[in-house]
């Protein structure tokens, strides 16, 4: 491995909003070369990516493409650069058939100046042959699986002749078949001489594909090593990091209390299969899961956001009819979703609106107007208590920084003051300060007699506060952590391992 | 707009209509010596009450992000069922606008119907039931005019207090008052405020979106009724050819008054303004004599200019 790079970065710098993504990173990738890009959430590799592909702008640093110095400075440029993104949502037109799809803004023309339908089509054929991939050229892409639109994204990625291919955990949704065309079609681009930047969880893929692998952890590029020559044990070590912080913000060794939540044999589709376990009144329950194993999935089921198939869960002992988060609410369970721009605050309200607006008629009088001391009354006490940082509560929320938003969205649910919290990723795209501020918080809140359901890609979060940890792969229970189970190097372990069953 | 006071940007928007309407009244007072008196000041209370009592319900609507459309067709239903079952039995004022009221609520809740329910975008919901509506008038009075109304059904419309301010005017008062002590001290507007904002977020925030926005339909249906009667009153005659450009009115006033289109804010209060900008307009320029087709071509260039300022504005935020 030695010759020119396609691509090289050099210092390259990123923060958003005085959080620090990204610190001098050096990287560099040569045509032909399948690098394995590995790190935990949260260590920059998505930001990396998207500087990458010219959706970010790096605060500083250099870009070279061919040894040349380069300005990304939109993904139209970076296509024309030759640099392709795959992202886990995939951007693909779902109205539109595949062949359209794959000749978007590249259409042959015949010399009539008319689309040349038939040498497209002939194109894409001789491609999925060449694949083994049996995909109708017709069908609108919104139609495929998932996994078919994979497929066909990397066609579009070969047809637009590009030189370097990005895939963000392309395996997350496949079944084994479907990750040998992967396979198939990453070695034919090698053989292409693309470069190719796989990100993903599952080690053995990383020995099966790739050729060097680049672990990031806190946004610092820590190695470059050849796949060959580096065993799992050191890249987990290398990912998780020297002396592994375990020092749990939990204090208690066990917990025990009366069952309040109990979920049995939840099944949701494909996302969710025969999901069992319990929860005690104010323990903090963990449940952990990469994308696609339908962790995320299982907490909005408890919210009442996704309706099962079958299956049932019960609060206190009775049998939940939830049909829309009110009726949770209701039932005494409350909600903070991992969206939180999209799903979570209303921009244009003020932070107090933000935090009251669950519990917002326990302020009104009884001829139906609100109270608005008493509503300020009930908000300054969060505002205190949590340390939001804010100008005025009347301010719009928008301009607050996540960990602020996060804050008053927390409120928002202890204001509506259920017995059962649910977090969606409580501390997503928030800085290091205000993640530990809401560990606190949440740690407090249990020692209360709250009950937390904290649902997490996170491992190190969740070591750090839960009682148990529920781990889910593939939407299915892996394995229940309780007690002396809860290291984060014996989590992180399981989670890269293979298969469903735990040894 | 990088980092705003608490208000700053909500005062900005509010200004530039005050400022637009001061102008209007200026020009027009030095144009003609007839349009700032008292008698004329009066007559376009009388003329817009209407539609300042319309730009209530209709301000609600474009909040949650929705838009109604139907207020003309609604208007032209309520008229005529109100209008033929006074005339008949000879009803009270109080009974001819419950009738009205009701009315208007029922189409209200079929909007909310087709917009919740079956899911159809505000603007096409609305459209067809503006047609539907219009349609059942022409119907139920066989196209004709409904004349030989009992007297005290224009005392609404045509009555003064004092022998000076018009009925119509205060009644379009009160009802100001009252959506902006619902605007600003119920959690139902909150909530509203809070659909507009980010529907998804609302829903997921335990607030029940689809009966909230079914009842806001609801309301702006009712409001349309009382408009509809006052407008029926000063007319005298009940007709299912009222209130043609009634929607469009409503719009461009919630528009002008700083209300966003793309919803989440919006003040009742300034759709009142943005209604007598409208207003002031049209009085300003009749009293010069200028054409009802030239003032068409106004009507359309002021809806094009504040939906795009709106549209800018929208933009720079982002």
């Amino acid at each position: 491995m030695s010759g020119k790079s396609f691509l090289r970065l050099e210092n390259i710098a990123k923060s958003f909003s005085h959080n620090l993504v990204l610190k001098d990173v050096h990287f560099s990738i040569e045509p032909g070369e399948v690098r394995a890009l590995l790190g935990e959430n949260g260590a920059g590799k998505s930001t990396m990516i998207k500087i990458i592909a010219g959706v970010h702008k790096p605060d500083s640093g250099k870009i070279y493409i061919d040894e040349k110095e380069v300005v990304i400075a939109n993904p139209k440029e970076g296509l024309d650069q030759g640099i392709s993104v795959i992202y886990q949502e995939l951007d693909l037109l779902p109205a539109l058939m595949v062949v359209q799809n794959i000749f978007l803004g590249i259409e042959r023309k015949d010399r009539f100046g008319m689309l040349d339908k038939k040498a497209m089509e002939r194109m894409v054929q001789d491609y999925f042959d060449s694949m083994e991939i049996s995909i109708d050229l017709h069908a609108k892409v919104g139609d495929l699986p998932i996994a078919s639109q994979q497929m066909v994204a990397i066609a579009k990625a070969v047809e637009h002749e590009a030189r370097l291919l990005i895939m963000d955990e392309p395996s997350s949704s496949l079944t084994n078949k479907e990750l040998e065309v992967l396979y198939r079609q990453i070695r034919q681009l090698k053989a292409r001489n693309v470069a190719v930047i796989y990100i993903s969880h599952r080690l053995e893929e990383v020995y099966e594909i790739c050729d060097t692998v680049t672990i990031l952890r806190d946004g610092v590029m820590i190695d470059t090593r050849e796949v060959s020559k580096i065993d799992r044990h050191e890249m987990v070590t290398l990912m998780i990091g020297r002396e592994i912080n375990e020092d749990r913000m939990n204090q208690r060794k066990s917990f025990d209390g009366p069952v309040i939540l109990s979920a049995r044999e939840i099944c949701l589709g494909r996302l969710l299969h025969q999901v069992s376990f319990d929860v005690k009144r104010g323990e903090i329950f963990g449940i952990l899961g990469l994308v696609g194993s339908g962790a995320i999935e299982l907490g909005k089921v408890l919210y009442g956001v996704l309706p099962i198939d079958s299956g049932e869960i019960t609060v206190a002992g009775e049998r939940l009819q939830m049909k829309m988060p009110a009726d949770a609410l209701h039932q005494s369970i409350s909600y903070v979703p991992d969206e939180r721009r999209a799903h979570g605050i209303f921009p244009l309200l003020s932070v107090e609106q933000n935090s009251v607006i669950t519990s917002i008629y326990q302020y009104t009088n009884r001829l139906g107007f609100l109270d608005h001391k008493k509503v300020s009354a009930a908000f300054v006490e969060y505002v205190d208590r949590f340390g939001i940082k804010i100008a005025s509560p009347h301010q719009p929320i928008q301009y607050l920084s996540g960990g602020n938003q996060q804050k008053a969205l927390i409120a928002r649910t202890l204001l509506s003051n259920t017995d059962i919290i649910i977090l969606s990723c409580p501390t997503k795209g928030i800085d290091v300060g205000s993640k530990f501020d809401i560990y606190s918080i949440l740690l407090d809140c249990a020692n209360q007699g709250k009950t937390i359901i904290a649902v997490s890609q996170e491992i190190t979060e969740l070591v750090r506060i839960c009682d148990r940890i529920l781990m889910l792969k593939d939407g299915e229970v892996y394995h229940e952590y309780t007690e002396d189970e809860i290291s984060e190097t014996l989590i992180y372990h399981d989670l890269l391992a293979e298969g469903r069953e735990k040894s | 707009m990088s980092k705003p006071g608490k208000n700053a940007f909500y005062k900005d928007k509010g200004f530039g209509t005050v400022v637009v309407f001061i102008l209007l009244v200026i020009i027009f007072s030095i144009i003609s010596d007839a349009f700032l008196t008292v008698t004329n000041i009066m007559t376009i209370l009388l003329q817009n009450s209407a539609l300042v009592i319309m730009s209530m319900g209709m301000t609600f609507v474009i909040i949650t992000g929705g838009i109604d459309l139907s207020v003309g067709g609604n208007m032209a239903l309520c008229t005529i069922c109100a209008s033929m079952l006074i005339r008949q039995y000879q009803l009270p004022i109080i009974a001819g606008v419950l009738i009205c009221l009701a009315v208007g609520g029922v189409v209200g809740l079929c909007n909310g119907f087709c917009v919740t329910c079956l899911g159809i975008p505000p603007l096409l919901a609305t459209i067809g039931m503006d047609s539907v509506a219009r349609g059942l008038a022409y119907i139920i009075c066989g196209g004709a005019t409904i004349s030989n109304m009992p007297d005290n059904f224009k005392l609404l419309g045509r009555g003064y207090i004092f022998g000076v301010i018009p009925i119509a005017a205060v009644i379009a008062a009160v009802v100001v008052v009252i959506y902006v002590v619902i605007q600003n001290h119920t959690a139902f507007a909150v909530s509203t405020y809070a659909i507009g904002g980010n529907e998804q977020a609302a829903y997921l925030s335990g607030i029940k979106t689809k009966s909230l926005l079914r009842r806001i339909y609801v309301l702006m249906g009712v409001t349309c009724g009382l408009a509809a009667y006052i407008n029926a009153s000063r007319l005298g005659v009940g007709l299912a050819a009222v209130g043609t450009d009634m929607s469009f009115d409503a719009v461009t006033a919630t528009v002008l008054g700083g209300t966003s289109i793309a919803g989440g804010s919006g003040k009742v209060q300034r759709a009142v303004l943005g209604a007598f900008i409208i207003g002031v307009i049209f009085n300003g320029l009749t009293i010069l004599n200028v054409q009802s087709f030239e003032q068409q071509v106004a009507k359309g260039l002021i809806l094009i200019l504040s939906i795009g300022v709106d549209t800018v504005r929208n933009r720079k935020e982002a």
